[in-house]
């Protein structure tokens, strides 16, 4: 798996300050599970809230997207070659949120996979703390236009 | 397959994406030649979902040539009566 977490890390279409992921911690045709730490000094702070930096939903939404459609479309795309073929765009979420996320806290994703066929990804995803508090969970689909 | 009861079938999975107008899937009242994405209200995304729902259901396959064809249920309903019309051979190997 290592050479496969790898690949994706590598090759991940997202950069600084809107990469929300620093590892991929299990991936098989299932599920994936990945991770990433909010700095404090995260560029959205400074304006939400102004003296009171919580974490946008939006962009606890987008982790979830970048981890577990993102990350994980590019796992189960993977070819022979070791080249990923598909590339993952959010098309729909339903998710709750449960608990807000202060600065310097790390969070992990966990996507299992409902279908991934005709280019369409559909996941159950859920974002929990590292005490395995839930943070967010809810259903998530991302749509492959790559080699289309 | 009966056509009947591929119609049924396709009603019965229909119904769950319809955020439309719900007397629109009236079976009787139907009309088969709309796009699906006028009578339910979906988008082309949904009609994804809808198609993995088809082939779960009668345990059929779809490429993705036969899903661009499918824009009305008449389609719907002709691509799965294709499929679930093909004999089934069975390897004696």
């Amino acid at each position: 798996m290592a050479r496969e977490t790898d690949i994706i890390l590598n090759n991940f279409p997202c950069d600084t300050p809107y990469r929300y992921i620093n590892e991929i911690l299990e991936a098989d045709t299932d599920h994936i599970v990945g991770k990433y730490h909010y700095k404090v000094d995260e560029y959205f702070y400074q304006g939400h809230f102004k003296g009171n930096p919580i974490t946008p939903g939006a962009i606890l939404l987008e982790t979830m997207a970048q981890i577990g459609l993102l990350a994980f479309g590019m796992y189960l795309s993977l070819d022979e070659n070791n080249e990923y073929q598909d590339e993952f765009y959010l098309v729909s979420s339903e998710i709750r949120f449960n608990k807000i996320v202060k600065p310097n806290t790390g969070v992990i994703v966990h996507s299992e996979k409902i279908f991934y066929k005709h280019k369409k990804l559909k996941c159950n995803v859920t974002m929990q703390d590292e005490h395995g508090t839930i943070i967010s969970k809810g259903i998530m689909s991302g749509m492959s236009n790559k080699g289309s | 397959m009966k056509k009947e009861a591929i119609i049924k079938g396709v009603l019965e999975i229909t119904k769950n994406y319809n955020y439309g107008d719900q007397s629109t899937i009236d079976p009787d009242t139907l009309d088969y030649d709309e796009k699906l994405v006028n009578v339910l209200g979906v988008d082309s995304v949904d009609i994804v979902d809808i198609v993995v729902d088809v082939e779960d259901h009668f345990n059929i396959e779809f490429i993705d040539e036969e899903i661009k064809r499918i824009e009305t249920f008449n389609d719907l309903v002709s691509e799965i009566t294709k499929k679930t019309d093909k004999p089934i051979y069975h390897s004696h190997l």
